[in-house]
Parts: structure tokens; C-alpha cells; sequence
């Protein structure tokens, strides 16, 4: 009922506001048009930047004293398990809020996992943990915590999830999205849901993460 | 045909109108009646409701944007048919799921909204959305307004199922922590 009544209000809304969802799709192609001469640019300037810091810290250039440290609070931390990883992170899924501290480096299992916020979404709790193993990118896994997961159950239920595997007794629940080229996949651990997005490069290695965070 | 043409035909009750509506606007309102129905027959039957409605509502309203204008009608109707189709038992998709996604993000149980009038409510959500960022602002109005299937905003705003389903989460719990302000 209350649900109806929101949704009757939504009805009322400016018109401008209806007309703006309308053109938004025009202005992000003319983002995109934009990005496509400023990611070049950019990448130039980058790399002349880099060359500069480069030529700056090996005292060819400038100063006598070389810049000690770039800016980055970078950290480098060994696991055993999953649960001395999920320990030492506070809040074990939102390994994102440690951002506000810098980017933020770990090892598990010979993966090294750098987190970052989601690159699309920065004002949001979701977070992007980019899976590495000997220098190769091995997954990109979204994370929502908590209270999003609903959301994300609902999404792995609509897409009738086909594929269920059991690791160590915890039943993971897992979707492929063909569109998007990911997994969604949907488990219960230490009394919590949790949902996650993969975007692995194989059904493999995602059951191979999945593998790895559950059998600790 | 000029919008401006098809009003001037409605003001001189040229029933021909009608048939220019159709033809411009039948497309759109039947995707939105279709959205909120999931029913062909009972979309069709609220597009056709919606020429007679707008043939009875102009003259006397000019409307400022037709293609609006039209599409308020139809989404009326629609949510007037799809309670009336619920009470049936013959249950439909996104408008189900759109219902179920704002309750969630209404405060307390039972019927808390009966605090807030009615047109008390309209104000509040018509600041609420204009006051979002544009692109969740644009992601809002396409699921609760045009009532649009997370994928198809998803292909229309060329992103990620799972960054839509964020967005909205976000500005649902905003709108509830709005609601729940109101409300004390």
C-alpha cells in the first residue's frame, strides 16, 4: 500500500525532471565523444609527468634530494587465511572505507588483491578489489556490503540462477549476466548474506576465488 | 505532426487528433502502459483510455508538453488497471517489483505514508528527485516513473546491471531517510 502511494507521488514529478531522463543518454554520448581525444591527452600528459619524476627522483633532474614518497599510503600485508584477512580488515566486505587511508594492497594465496571504490560509482559503498596473480589480472570483483545485498539477491534471483556449487558445505549460488560478461554470485557465511559480482575471465577462476574466500 | 497542430485539432473537436496522437505518441505510451501491465491486451486497452481521457481534458487544459501530458494519463490509467488486475490475483511484473523496492525504503511498518497528505508527499518527491545528481536522477525516474526493467535502463544509460541496482539502493535509502525525517 505505502509502496502504491510512493509510487502514485513519483508520478507528480516535474516535468523537467521526466524530460531530463529522456536526454541524459544524449549527454553521456556526449561525454563519451569527449573521452574519446581527452583519454589520449591525458595519457600524454601522464606519461610526460611520470618521465619527469622518474628523471626527478634519479637526480637527473633537479633537486639534489629526491622525493621520498609519491603521496601513496601503500601497504602491503601476507594472509594465512581468509579469516585472519577478514580480521584484520575491519568490516571484513567494506575493505573500501580503509580508501579514505589510500589505496590499499593485499596478499592472499600468491593473489594480490588491490581495492579501490568502484571507479564508476565513488560516492558509493560498492568496492572494486582487482585480483592479481603473477601479474596477471585474474578477476575484478565488486563488493556491496551489508545492506545492499538484498538489492543484489533480488538481481541474482530475477536471473534464475543456474548454477549452484557447494564449497566446504557454504552453497554458492551463482549467475552469469551474458550481457555484462559477469558473475553474480550469492552465498551465506558466518550467518551473513553476501552477493557479489565477478567479472572473472573464466567460469573457473571464479569458482576458483569462490574457492579460495570459502574453504579457509 | 507539430504538437501545437494536434492541440489546435483537439480545440476545434477535430477527431482526427486522435488519430495523429496515436500515431506520434501510441508507441511511448503503450511502452509505459506495457511496463506497468506486462499484459498486451491491457496495455493497448489503457492507450486507447488515454486518447478518450486526453479528447475529454482538452479543451479546458492546454497542456505545456503533449508528449507528457500523454504520458501522465497513461501511467494513471495503468496503475488504475494494475490495481484493479492485482486485486484478481493476475500479478505483474516490473510494477511489482518497483512497489516492492519503495517499501522497502519506507520507515516503520503498516501504513506510515497516511501520516504525510497526500499532496504533502507529491512536493516532497518532486524536490527529492530534482535535487539528485543527474544520473541518479535520470536512473530513478526510469524505474519508478517509465517503471523500466533494470536492464533496459542499464542498456539505454550504457552501464552495468550492478551499478544501477547500487544507484537505486542509494537513492532509495536517501528517500527513506527523507520519509523517515518527515514522518517524526
Amino acid at each position: 500500500m505505502n509502496g502504491e502511494k510512493l509510487l502514485r507521488a513519483i508520478g507528480e514529478i516535474d516535468d523537467a525532471d521526466i524530460l531530463h531522463s529522456e536526454t541524459f543518454v544524449e549527454k553521456l554520448s556526449v561525454r563519451r565523444k569527449h573521452a574519446v581525444w581527452f583519454v589520449p591527452v591525458a595519457a600524454c600528459v601522464c606519461f610526460m609527468l611520470g618521465i619527469a619524476l622518474i628523471l626527478k627522483l634519479s637526480g637527473v633532474l633537479g633537486s639534489d634530494h629526491p622525493i621520498p614518497n609519491a603521496g601513496f599510503d601503500f601497504k602491503q600485508v601476507a594472509f594465512s587465511s581468509f579469516e585472519q584477512f577478514a580480521s584484520a580488515v575491519p568490516d571484513a566486505f567494506a575493505i573500501g572505507r580503509l580508501q579514505k587511508e589510500g589505496s590499499y594492497e593485499l596478499e592472499y594465496h600468491g593473489i594480490v588483491c588491490l581495492t579501490n571504490k568502484n571507479r564508476s560509482q565513488s560516492n558509493y559503498d560498492s568496492y572494486l578489489v582487482v585480483l592479481h596473480k603473477e601479474n596477471t589480472v585474474v578477476a575484478e570483483i565488486t563488493i556491496i556490503p551489508d545492506e545492499d545485498v538484498n538489492a543484489y539477491k533480488k538481481t541474482a534471483e530475477n536471473h534464475s540462477l543456474t548454477n549452484s556449487i557447494s564449497i566446504d558445505g557454504t552453497a554458492v549460488n551463482y549467475a552469469r549476466n551474458d550481457d555484462e560478461e559477469y558473475f553474480e554470485a550469492v552465498f551465506h557465511l558466518n550467518g551473513e548474506d553476501y552477493s557479489i559480482l565477478f567479472y572473472p575471465r573464466s567460469e573457473q577462476a571464479l569458482i576458483e576465488i569462490l574457492r579460495i574466500m570459502l574453504s579457509e | 505532426m507539430d504538437d501545437t497542430k494536434i492541440i489546435d485539432l483537439y480545440f476545434a473537436r477535430d477527431e482526427t487528433a486522435i488519430g495523429e496522437t496515436d500515431r506520434k505518441y501510441g508507441a511511448y505510451c503503450y511502452t509505459v502502459a506495457h511496463n506497468i501491465l506486462s499484459i498486451h491486451e491491457d496495455a493497448e486497452e489503457c492507450v486507447n483510455d488515454t486518447w478518450l481521457r486526453t479528447w475529454n481534458s482538452i479543451p479546458s487544459q492546454r497542456p505545456q508538453v503533449l508528449k507528457l501530458f500523454l504520458m501522465r494519463i497513461t501511467r494513471n490509467l495503468s496503475l488504475d488497471r494494475f490495481k484493479a488486475i492485482k486485486a484478481k490475483k493476475r500479478g505483474s511484473g516490473e510494477t511489482e517489483l518497483a512497489i516492492e523496492e519503495l517499501s522497502e525504503c519506507i520507515p516503520g511498518a503498516g501504513d506510515v505514508l497516511e501520516q504525510i497528505m497526500e499532496r504533502e508527499l507529491s512536493q516532497l518527491i518532486r524536490e527529492f528527485v530534482h535535487a539528485l545528481p543527474d544520473v541518479e536522477r535520470a536512473i530513478f525516474v526510469r524505474r519508478f516513473y517509465f517503471l523500466d526493467s533494470v536492464k533496459a535502463i542499464a542498456v539505454r544509460y550504457g552501464m552495468s546491471e550492478g551499478s544501477i541496482m547500487t544507484r537505486l539502493s542509494r537513492t532509495r535509502k536517501k528517500l527513506g531517510k527523507i520519509l523517515e525525517k518527515e514522518m517524526s
